[in-house]
């Protein structure tokens, strides 16, 4: 027996961990198309090739792709390339209240395209900005925005940029960092709140459609290193369901990625034959110069 | 005058000749007084018969005339009693079991045979045969035998949860002694709370279900404990690698008060303690263990009148401990850290059975039931200087649970030997506590998030009649009917059912059968695991009950009375299912459970071929599925149709036991299923953000191309057994090896995304049971 006992434990300890092949097929990289567009902007999109799963490394930019803009049937703008997979117009923008469809073709790939509405204009209010000190001992500004939603489904996103100036105390060169600030809210008048750490947050019209309404924001610096003055930069948008639904759904693959006990998130594509997002917003802006 | 006389002979003459009686009583093993449910009373004079039912009792109406009766129950020697009926007869037969009486010769047909039955989707496994299969570490499991049968998975590697027919693990109806027991699961899931050793009888029903039963979608798995030898003190018990158990049975007064302790514990903790204590220098204890215990008292007040008062307790409990102290300057400092997770059941039944009448039989049930989970973190820090003494703590609390009151009566109504009337109602006091967190420190006041305690009341009235028709026509239908009512809210459901049987030949029958079900419970799961923090949660004013309609229909043969023949297939739809929504997770304890889920609708349809031989030397199973299981939600995978997670293509069980010898037994099982379906990311790209981005975040999206659109590798495991049993002084013994998955089958547990050793992107699946051998000891005294 005893010259079987060894046998027996490597058994009884070799089986626990094993690398499979999955039969996911190898197939062809698809174009992945990205534009949010906006009527303070031109239009700008970026295209790039999707990998399978279990490739590593960047994803590569198309650098040979046609993009074209059209409204309705008319063909009103043909995108240029710019660098890094960015495709730009050289002069025109969208418009509100208008849908619009991309369309872009690369050599050996298939032709995507998608469908997209800008949004409505929208205004806001800004209240003035309080200050005081977070739990950990961090600067919290609050401040509210006020503003009128329309009958039926909204969406809306609140962001902000910060900017602070610096001298070099020892050459004398003043410099300018810029940072993104960490938007939250507690207001209960909005129940469905997604942040993004980066980019605000996200929320609908739910519990206010069709009223007044304000937000109550707090803002921190997100920069643990600024103590000089600050610049903010508020962005407020009013965002169409495809952004939304793209960034909801993104942050929460994201937001969960790792967790074992989480289901699977699916992101949201509105990309014909291919990945990504084409969507519009529309925003109201207000600087605080702290 | 003399006309009238002649018309009232002739009355009195026809009168005689249809005149019937009844003969009522019980049937039970003879030499321990344990009841045989189910057992055949055939009288092969008339060719009519019954069954004895859950509690032995049996009535048979027939007209008055010689009777030849035979009384039978597999695994026991068949009784004949001939005598001639001139009156209403009470009978109490007491059979005598014996091992190899599969290979007695019974001819001509009994009531209870499978082509005989109206029922459908139905098995009941003999407990010797239970007991002689191949464990999981030598741990009889009553719920890992029942995974073995068609139409049945195990979720799960190791786990003992069922999915029947497409259902979920919550729309099984566990009773034990008639009272639901909530979580059946110990070890996280690795081992069910049954103890086989106290178990008189297991029926699983899978479809077709008959009136008396409902609140649950899929199953019914209805098991009853012994009640106890009524002749004398008798035991048993196991000492196995991880448990142990003993159970011990007998008179407290002869053939009127019986009792039956039965209790197992796990004693890893006990072994271990010594060397966590020595190893930490006597700071620190850890440890993991589960008990359960099962007692029954029953008592005859007369021969009309019974009461038995039963009662099970299980609890799984983990923890450890940490406790030390040091000393800075002249500061000392003692801390103190503690962690534990309990969870358990408790029911207990009181019941009165009641022979009204030979034709009337009554069970009344009083039900208390709960299961309550429980996990702790708690943290104790004393500073000691000498001008003063401060203190420090907090304490962090996960408490879920659901508590039950019941009372029902059921009623056994057999007019003559064409009906069998079924009728009943019962109402249940139902008190959910699904998941409430607590935060306690010394400078803050408790804070509780969660959902609140929910009261609710469940009521069921039911009627049904197993009808025969005609020799070759029976019937069984019935209605059902359920209320709910939750916070204000009132929710009611009619469930017909109706199940009927056409002889074609006498060993060969059709069967067909169509049931609706209405479950008022749901339960919060993602694992599959059989976690003790799935959440038990009912039915609300916006999470609607589950309903589901099955319609089944097949054969059942009869070979030489040795082998049972069935072929079904079935076609299930199930409504207002709750699966959580994309992105939800249980760890997220501070959401109410509302938000977290998404409602849809489900099916399943398929076929199972079961061919099954109860006794002999030679006995078992050989078991196959062809399945389909899909669920339809608006709000997941866009709301188009995804397989369930434990939708299997193939699902194959073979089970056998084989005694050469009468005191040697060698048995096998072997299982092979599609594997489990899954969400993998297909591919991968670049997300978007269109403006400055301090920290340059990236981020990658994963392309899942459908919910649980990949499969897993399929499962496949072989399990052996042999068993010698010897005769001693105080009784017998015997020593089981046994060798769970014997060619050490890496089945799959889990996957990820990982890097195998040369640096390359893989999926890394995980397993969890390798080859287990494992011994075990039992006894009889």
């Amino acid at each position: 027996m005893k010259k079987y006992l060894p046998i027996l434990l490597i058994g009884i300890i070799s089986g626990c961990e094993l690398v499979v092949d999955v039969d996911i097929p190898l197939e062809q990289s698809q174009l992945v198309l990205n534009s949010f567009f906006t009527p303070d902007s031109v239009w700008k999109a970026k295209v790039s090739l999707s990998r399978h799963i279990l490739d590593d490394g960047p994803y590569p930019f198309v650098e040979d792709a046609e993009i074209i803009v059209f409204d309705g049937d008319n063909a009103i703008d043909t995108l240029t390339y710019d660098s890094l997979g960015y495709y730009k117009s050289n002069s025109g923008g969208p418009v509100h209240n208008r849908s619009y469809t991309i369309r872009a073709s690369a050599p050996g790939y298939n032709v995507v395209q998608s469908t997209s509405s800008c949004p409505k204009a929208v205004t806001a209010e800004f209240s003035s900005l309080q200050s005081g000190i977070g739990e950990y001992q961090e600067p919290v500004h609050s401040f509210t925005v006020t503003f009128n939603d329309a009958p039926g489904k909204d969406f809306y996103q609140v962001m902000a940029i910060g900017e602070s100036r610096y001298v070099n105390p020892y050459t004398g060169q003043g410099f300018v960092n810029r940072f993104n600030a960490r938007l939250w809210s507690d207001d209960p008048g909005i129940d469905d709140e997604e942040i993004a750490n980066n980019e605000g947050f996200f929320f609908s019209d739910a519990l206010f459609d069709g009223q007044t309404f304000s937000v109550n924001v707090k803002m921190s610096p997100n920069y643990w290193g600024t103590q000089a003055k600050v610049k903010y930069y508020i962005f407020f948008r009013l965002v169409n369901e495809d952004l939304y639904r793209y960034k909801t759904t993104s942050l929460l693959q994201n937001y969960t990625s790792g967790d074992p006990f989480a289901q699977p998130v699916k992101v949201y594509n509105n990309i014909d034959n291919g990945f990504g997002i084409f969507a519009g917003y529309s925003q109201a802006t207000h600087v605080y110069d702290k | 005058m003399k006309a009238i006389y002649l018309v009232i002979g002739l009355l009195a003459f026809h009168h005689g000749l249809s005149q019937k009686f009844t003969i009522s009583g019980s049937v039970k093993d003879k030499h321990t007084g344990e009841n045989l449910i189910g057992s055949s009373i055939y009288d092969l004079h008339s060719q009519r018969g019954t069954s004895s039912n859950t509690y032995g009792f049996f009535s048979l109406t027939l007209a008055k005339d010689s009777v030849h009766l035979r009384v039978s129950y597999v695994g026991y020697e068949p009784t004949l009693i001939r005598f001639v009926m001139t009156k209403d007869t009470v009978i109490n037969v007491g059979l005598t079991s014996g091992t190899t009486l599969g290979e007695v010769v019974i001819s001509g047909t009994t009531e209870d045979r499978i082509q005989e039955t109206t029922r459908m989707g139905t098995i009941d496994v003999p407990l010797s045969q239970i007991k002689s299969l191949p464990a999981l570490m030598g741990e009889t499991d009553v719920l890992k035998v029942l995974q073995l049968l068609p139409g049945v998975q195990g979720g799960s590697e190791g786990s003992s949860g069922l999915y029947v027919r497409g259902g979920g693990p919550d729309q099984n109806l566990i009773l034990l002694d008639g009272v639901p027991v909530y979580n059946a699961s110990h070890l996280f899931g690795f081992f069910s709370v049954f103890n086989a050793d106290a178990i008189n009888h297991v029926e699983l029903i899978k479809g077709g279900f008959p009136a008396r039963y409902g609140g649950r979608l899929s199953s019914v798995i209805d098991i009853s404990m012994k009640e106890g030898n009524n002749q004398e003190l008798k035991g048993e018990g196991s000492i196995g690698l991880i448990a142990s158990r003993i159970t011990v049975e007998g008179p407290l007064i002869k053939d009127r008060t019986s009792f039956i302790v039965s209790a197992r514990r796990t004693y890893i903790d006990i072994l271990a303690r010594p060397l966590i204590k020595a190893s930490s220098e006597g700071d620190e204890t850890a440890g993991y263990y589960f008990y359960d215990l099962n007692t029954k008292i029953n008592h005859k007040i007369n021969e009309k009148n019974r009461i038995y008062l039963s009662a099970y307790m299980g609890d799984d409990k983990a923890y450890s401990k940490y406790k030390g102290f040091y000393i800075n300057n002249n500061e000392r400092t003692d801390y103190k850290d503690e962690f534990g997770l309990r969870w358990g059941n408790i029911s207990t039944a009181l019941r009165w059975n009641s022979i009204i009448s030979n034709k009337l039989f009554s069970n009344v049930t009083a039900t208390y039931s709960r299961y309550r989970f429980d996990i702790f973190a708690e943290s104790e820090e004393k500073i000691t200087t000498p001008s003063s003494t401060s203190k420090y703590f907090y304490k962090d609390q996960y408490i879920s649970g659901i508590r039950d009151y019941a009372l029902k009566a059921d009623f056994d109504f057999i007019p003559n030997p064409s009906h069998y009337v079924k009728f009943g109602a019962q109402a249940i006091n139902h008190l959910f506590t699904p998941g409430v967190y607590s935060y306690r420190g010394t400078d803050d006041s408790d804070t509780t998030f969660g959902a609140r305690r929910i009261y609710s009341q469940e009521f069921a009235a039911y009627i049904e009649d197993d009808f025969m028709i005609s020799r070759a026509l029976k019937m069984n239908f019935g209605v059902h009917a359920s209320g709910f009512l939750v916070e204000g809210k009132f929710y009611k459901s009619i469930q017909p059912r109706l199940a009927a049987r056409y002889l074609m030949t006498p060993t060969l029958s059709w069967k067909a059968s169509f049931a609706t079900m209405t479950q008022y419970l749901h339960l919060l799961t993602n694992a599959g695991l059989g976690l003790p923090t799935d959440l038990w949660v009912p039915a609300t004013p916006t999470i609607k009950p589950e309903q589901s309609a099955i319609a089944s229909t097949g054969f059942a043969f009869n070979l030489k009375n040795e082998y049972e023949l069935t072929v079904e297939g079935y076609y299930k739809t199930m409504q207002n299912l709750i699966e959580y929504k994309d992105g939800a997770s249980y760890l997220n304890i501070q959401d109410n459970w509302q938000t977290k889920v998404e409602v849809g609708d489900g099916e399943s349809y398929g076929a199972e071929f079961f061919l099954h031989k109860k006794t002999g030397k030679v006995n078992g199973w050989l078991g196959y599925t062809l399945s389909w299981t899909n669920r339809t939600f608006p709000n997941l995978n866009e709301g188009k149709t995804f397989p369930y997670k434990y939708d299997r293509r193939h699902d194959v069980e073979i089970a056998i036991a084989y005694e050469p010898k009468p005191n040697r037994e060698l048995a096998l099982t072997w299982v092979y299923g599609t594997g489990t379906a899954i969400s993998l990311p297909k591919s991968t790209y670049e997300g978007y953000m269109d403006h400055f981005d301090y920290f340059n975040y990236q981020n990658n999206i994963q392309y899942y191309e459908g919910r649980n659109a990949f499969r897993m590798r399929a499962y496949h495991r072989l399990d052996f057994s042999y068993t010698t049993t010897k005769k001693t002084k105080f009784g017998e013994r015997s020593w089981t090896i046994g060798v769970y998955n014997l060619y050490s089958r890496r089945n799959p547990f889990f996957m990820e995304i990982g890097y195998d050793r040369d640096g390359n992107k893989k999926f890394i699946q995980y397993s969890l049971f390798p080859i287990i051998p494992s011994i075990a000891y039992r006894f009889k005294f």
